[in-house]
């Protein structure tokens, strides 16, 4: 059988194993090395499990994803988010739909922490929502401004899915924490934007909330989270500089929002163990995906599997926008049945040479497939977003209603999308400045 | 579950947090050494030698594969389920254990593969070459095993339990 029969049928094979509840990293795996096996021989596929496992784990450039999800960890169990979204709730309470606007702008601060769109609609969503539903807020416009808002953790720097897209795309991975800020904060705005303006429209959408807001308690607010934004903000600086790389920012900034949390009396030993445990957790079920990932990259490679795909690019694709049109059903398809991160290390092998062959800038090419995978943790019937949500509020708000609270922001990211797609400035001008 | 079973569940269980633990001291010293570097240079000019391939010889393979069996027993490897949501309890039971059986083949294979490669490297003393010289990176070549190994033998005990689930609890 020629080799890119192999890689064809190892494609088809993937998906099999993968729709047999075979979890993807040992899907990735197998189907490399028995493809190997067939397309080179026993001994290629054997030398491949030997050498590849340890050389791919002991690689500086991972050491960021750790950190960073340390990072994310510390943010989620220190009570972090409550003080974010009391702070935006005082500032916001006085333009219409002020709750669910709070919620939108925390949800980006906490986001900007913890790195994880997941984390981030999860630890929001147990704070806001009741609030939002306390104060007679519409179900729907509730669970949906979180579940939305909460996708920006990946486009926010630092970002996991930045990281993993650098790696694997083999360019800086600074200059893309610097190419998502735009973006992530385009996406805020208008979604913030949408808010006010349905609100404003329909006020029984989000009834007045009465606070005795002054200026006073305004700023009194801001004392346990200006830490925070000064981090967030020394974080971009030092990336920004050149002082700091992707690991040393994210060591910098576990160790500092630690020993924040330390003198804020957050950090208890309890709190310290249990945000190591989740981060070893989610490094280590994600690194061994992208053992799995890289094993298939090269079963690609070899059986000339990713030529090919390229090849059939130049006859299929006849430019970069019908390309940018089949990676986003590729990744909004993905996005309805896997995780974020499993998406990006399953599909990449397959989109990247495809990019690479009509000569694209891989860095605005990693913004928009971090917008289409955001997309795609809302769309049904999985949208992993709606469910974290669905986790949170449990029976008190049914998953149409989440689902159909979500539309509207769906509609929002449609917008930011063509925006992407016809003003690549919006996320390559911050990188530009780099040099 | 038999009593045989038992123990060996509570053994996987004491190996998967004893490792869970060990890549809990790799990842916290990874992000201290970090620091150290960051400080070293920025403040008295003068870099930390080998901080790079420490951590990447030893903290990145720590975390990377010495907690994977307490990520199979907190069974966090991510997969798909949507395809399957519409089949019985039992259809369902039946896949998993395929799955899980499956699985711990590869599991126990790359065990296999990582144990030769571990003894070679022990063999020649396996050494990278660092910014001031020599460093010793077999014995962070004998994590892949541990680890896989581990995760390999959780794997395991979850197919005598899915089986037992299977073929012993028909009634």
């Amino acid at each position: 059988m020629p080799d890119i029969y192999i890689g064809f049928t190892g494609i088809a094979v993937l998906l099999l194993l993968l729709a047999l509840r075979v979890p993807v990293a040992f899907a990735l795996f197998s189907v490399a090395v028995v493809g190997l096996a067939f397309a080179s021989g026993i001994d290629v596929a054997i030398n491949l499990v030997r050498i590849e496992p340890f050389h791919f784990a002991a690689h500086w450039s991972f050491s960021a994803i750790p950190m960073f999800i340390l990072m994310g960890a510390i943010a989620q169990h220190t009570r972090l988010a409550t003080e974010m979204f009391h702070a935006a709730r005082v500032w916001l309470f006085g333009v219409p739909g002020g709750l669910a606007v709070a919620a939108n702008f925390s949800c980006a601060g906490f986001a900007a922490a913890s790195g994880s769109s997941l984390a981030t609609a999860a630890t929001m969503g147990r704070i806001a929502i009741p609030q939002m539903l306390d104060a007679g807020y519409q179900k729907g416009l509730a669970s949906g401004v979180v579940a939305s808002a909460g996708t920006v953790g990946n486009m926010i720097p630092p970002s996991i899915t930045f990281i993993l897209f650098g790696i694997f795309a083999e360019v800086s991975v600074t200059k893309l924490f610097m190419a998502g800020i735009l973006p992530g904060l385009l996406t805020v705005s208008v979604y913030a934007s949408m808010i006010i303006f349905r609100c404003w429209q329909n006020p029984s959408l989000a009834p007045k909330v009465q606070m005795d807001v002054t200026w006073a308690s305004r700023f009194k607010s801001l004392g346990a989270i200006w830490p925070i934004i000064l981090l967030i903000v020394s974080l971009l600086v030092g990336f920004y500089q050149g002082i700091l790389t992707a690991t040393e920012g994210g060591a910098y900034g576990a160790f500092t929002l630690l020993v924040i949390s330390i003198f804020q009396g957050r950090m208890s030993r309890e709190v310290f163990v249990k945000s190591l445990r989740s981060t070893l957790v989610s490094t280590a079920s994600l690194l061994w995906i992208a053992v799995g990932a890289i094993m298939f990259t090269r079963f690609l490679a070899i059986t000339g599997t990713a030529d090919a795909i390229s090849d059939l690019v130049g006859i299929w694709v006849s430019g970069p926008i019908s390309a940018l049109l089949i990676a986003a059903a590729i990744f909004l398809v993905l996005g309805m049945f896997l995780d974020p991160l499993g998406i990006l290390l399953l599909a990449l092998p397959i989109v990247l040479p495809m990019f690479r062959e009509l000569g694209m800038n891989l860095i605005w090419i990693g913004v928009l497939v971090v917008k289409f995978i955001e997309i795609g943790l809302l769309t049904p019937p999985v949208g992993m977003n709606v469910y974290a949500i669905k986790n949170v509020v449990d029976d008190k708000i049914p998953l149409g209603t989440i689902f159909t609270g979500t539309f509207w922001f769906l509609s929002c990211e449609v917008l930011v999308v063509t925006l992407l797609i016809l003003l690549p400035g919006i996320s390559l001008w911050i990188p530009g400045l780099l040099g | 579950m038999s009593e045989l079973l038992v123990r060996l569940d509570r053994i996987d269980r004491a190996i998967a947090a004893w490792l869970c633990f060990c890549a809990g001291v790799a990842v916290t010293l990874m992000m201290l050494h970090i620091i150290a570097s960051i400080i070293a240079r920025q403040f008295f000019a003068t870099p930390l030698g080998g901080v790079t391939e420490i951590v990447s010889a030893y903290d990145m393979v720590a975390v990377t594969f010495l907690p994977l069996a307490y990520v199979t027993r907190q069974k966090a490897h991510i997969s798909v389920e949507l395809f399957t949501q519409w089949l019985s309890q039992r259809s369902i039971l039946v896949i998993e254990w395929l799955a899980t059986v499956f699985i711990s083949l590869i599991a126990i294979w790359v065990c296999y593969e990582s144990i030769m490669v571990a003894i070679h490297s022990v063999l020649v003393t396996e050494v990278w070459e660092s910014g001031d010289g020599f460093l010793y990176v077999w014995p962070s070549r004998l994590f892949v095993p541990i680890g896989v190994g581990a995760m390999g033998f959780s794997l395991v005990i979850e197919t005598i339990k899915l089986g037992c689930k299977l073929f012993c609890d028909r009634k």
